[in-house]
């Protein structure tokens, strides 16, 4: 659902993978139709898939079908992203960054994604509110 | 996503992959990308010129490759990434041990150094 006065795009989306495809081709139609820089919009893509890659993957100890919330939205120069989940509460910005260490055969990879979100966004937070995660990303 | 090996020298495996690098992606060409690491005791030398997207998966499939080559004193390259690719790639903290080069003869000389 599309709201032309904010110039804000929400999303709602099953916590699987396909939806996630569905959901990265929307949001850049979106983006694209704002004339958004070719590198902010891949910054965004980056950002959306590997935020809700984790949620998809992480959040929810049941098997059960889990509804993820998203909003896109523009304000001048500036991107934001809103990822609501209802997973089990979990600060992605507690995660340790990726040991990298001298050799590569001493390395782990694991937080690589939220790592690349802190790196590629301007301003990452996170707060549980209302039992829900919410995590808020800006881009310029 | 496509992955196609282009080469095969004593030394060295060639392979081209091209579109994007997410989770669909990586889902396509990972297993066949698993394969060749495995089955082949040479060095990679990863062509990305055409690759115009790169996430955290496929970051940990070139990672993984180039863990599984170290420990067969084996290397893994990458060759002409797209800008935005390579940005992702150097803001991952792996260029370190997944070298980025736009030159071959860098690239080949890396791999036989």
């Amino acid at each position: 659902m599309r709201d032309p006065i904010m110039d804000t795009i929400h999303f709602s989306l099953a916590n699987n993978f396909e939806e996630l495809t569905r959901l990265m081709s929307s949001a850049e139609d979106f983006l694209r139709s704002r004339r958004v820089p070719d590198r902010t919009v891949y910054c965004v893509n980056l950002i959306l898939e590997e935020v809700v890659t984790n949620v998809i993957k992480y959040a929810f100890k049941d098997e059960g079908a889990h509804e993820i919330q998203l909003m896109l939205s523009l304000q001048e120069s500036e991107i934001t992203v809103r990822c609501e989940d209802d997973g089990c509460a979990f600060d992605p910005l507690s995660l340790p960054s990726p040991q990298l260490n001298d050799s590569i055969m001493d390395c782990s990879e694991g937080g690589l994604g939220i790592y690349l979100v802190r790196q590629t966004a301007d301003s990452v937070s996170y707060l549980r509110e209302n039992g829900k995660n919410v995590l808020t990303i800006t881009v310029k | 996503m496509e992955l196609k090996v282009t080469g095969k020298e004593a030394y060295l495996t060639r392979i081209a992959l091209s579109g994007k690098l997410d989770v669909a992606g990586e889902g396509e060409i990972g297993d066949e990308f698993r394969h060749i690491v495995e089955v082949n005791n040479t060095s990679l030398l990863v062509d990305m010129s055409a690759v115009t997207y790169l996430a955290s998966l496929g970051i940990r499939l070139l990672f993984a490759a180039a863990k599984s080559l170290a420990s067969s004193q084996n290397k893994l390259v990458v060759l002409n990434p797209q800008p935005m690719v390579e940005e992702t790639l150097l803001n991952s903290g792996t260029a370190k041990f997944i070298p980025v080069t736009h030159d071959e003869k860098d690239a080949l000389a890396i791999l036989a150094g």
